[in-house]
């Protein structure tokens, strides 16, 4: 019975997952980030992050708010300040050297649900303990694909500085 | 201490709806046990009400020192358990008649020394309804949700619509009564929703989303708002505002009070109304 109840689980993450193949997006955004002289720029962000992310916005907000003077601007092709922060986070920082330096593959080790409209996937580097959590949205009644939310091994948001 | 039924009795007369039999009647039911009702006065009897009101009086008194001997051999049943009076124990015809509800009317007259049938039945604390009243009672007929608020400048030239959601009953003669009110915001991240006529339905709504920006103070949950289900009422969390959807920006207890009041709604009619302005 358990097991029976673990392979719905999958089927039924499966199912949900039409339309939008998160373990496609999440190679698909490692490579993107990890390859050599990568700029992070807003249109990665807008290709890969959940169309109702806050994270740009709120980050541009207390940028602009720290920074009076700055004018940012909606350019596809200008840095997003979401990867920029991700690509300065340590673990994620030392997991994109492993794969380049020593050609190791992203693995995608676990994934599990949180909450009824999200998909948590624990992400390591061939040969490394350490490990980053994407967590996906997965909605199925809704045109809805991407990143919510990108954590660290203890479940601490690498994005989301300020949080209510 | 005196006769309440002499002032019923009296009350009665006036109206021209009694004779010495009913002024007689009132005073001998209604002072049957009851003479100790404070603040009533013996110069009632002799209020305008002319011979009614007197035999009301008269026989209201006669009955005073009958009345123990009278209930304890009928066991008349609102002499006991009164609650108008502290330690009485005794109940009103009112009660007797009507129930609990009608208890009120005891404490009305108790409160008064007497009182008129127009008093008691306009009182906020009378619910009396099988009998005429002053005016026909309005009824509920539905409820609806309204966002409105005002539309605010935010940094990098955005807006958002700073404002509540409220939730109104609406009754058949037009009025309309709020039961809630909630801090919520659209915007400043995307186009606040628009104004207008929208609607809330059944099944589309949820708990524990998991989204970071559905978290608020414990509450995180979904409400998808028709005809564009990409707008959803939600608990505003993470950063400050939202995309365009109703952020609601309360405590964890007061956001799932709100959840719960639209789905039991819900559930209920279906389709729950709600409008946008400002």
């Amino acid at each position: 019975m358990f097991i029976g109840l673990i392979t719905l689980f999958y089927a039924c993450i499966a199912y949900s997952q039409e339309g939008c193949n998160h373990e496609d997006l999440i190679m698909s955004f490692l490579q993107k980030i990890s390859s050599k002289d990568y700029f992070p720029a807003l249109g990665d962000f807008n290709t890969y992050f959940d169309s109702h992310s806050e994270i740009e916005a709120g980050l541009q907000d207390e940028y602009i708010r720290n920074n009076p003077k700055v004018k940012l601007s909606d350019d596809t092709a200008d840095r997003s300040l979401t990867l920029e922060l991700l690509l300065k986070n340590k673990t994620v920082r030392r997991l994109i050297d492993l794969r380049n330096n020593q050609n190791c593959k992203w693995i995608i080790k676990n994934r599990y649900a949180k909450g009824s409209a999200t998909i948590i996937y624990e992400i390591v580097v061939e040969g490394s303990k350490e490990m980053v959590k994407i967590q996906m949205i997965n909605w199925k009644n809704k045109n809805r694909c991407g990143i919510v939310d990108i954590l660290d091994s203890s479940d601490k948001s690498i994005l989301i500085k300020s949080t209510e | 201490m005196g006769c309440v039924a002499g002032s019923t009795g009296a009350w009665l007369a006036d109206q021209g709806v009694a004779g010495p039999g009913i002024g007689m009647a009132t005073g001998w039911l209604l002072n049957s046990g009851n003479a100790y009702i404070r603040g009533a006065r013996g110069g009632d009897v002799i209020q305008a009400g002319g011979e009614g009101a007197l035999w009301g009086g008269v026989s209201g008194f006669a009955m005073m020192g009958l009345s123990p001997l009278f209930n304890q051999a009928m066991n008349i049943p609102w002499t006991s358990n009164y609650k108008g009076v502290p330690g009485g124990n005794e109940v009103t015809l009112g009660e007797w008649l009507f129930g609990s509800n009608s208890s009120n009317i005891s404490n009305i007259i108790a409160n008064q020394g007497s009182a008129s049938l127009s008093t008691i039945f306009s009182s906020p604390a009378s619910n009396l309804s099988i009998l005429p009243s002053p005016g026909p009672q309005p009824m509920y007929m539905n409820s609806y949700l309204d966002f409105s608020g005002e539309l605010t400048s935010y940094t990098g030239g955005r807006q958002y619509v700073n404002g509540s959601l409220d939730w109104f009953d609406y009754y058949s003669n037009g009025s309309t009564v709020n039961r809630g009110s909630w801090s919520a915001v659209s915007g400043p991240w995307g186009t606040p929703i628009t104004t207008g006529a929208h609607t809330i339905q059944n099944g589309y709504m949820g708990l524990n989303t998991g989204i970071p920006g559905y978290m608020r103070d414990g509450a995180d949950f979904y409400i998808d708002i028709f005809p564009d289900p990409s707008y959803e009422i939600h608990p505003d969390g993470n950063v400050f505002g939202t995309l365009g959807c109703i952020g609601i920006r309360e405590s964890g207890v007061r956001s799932l009070d709100l959840y719960n009041r639209i789905r039991n709604y819900a559930r209920r009619y279906n389709v729950l109304q709600l409008n946008v302005n400002y």
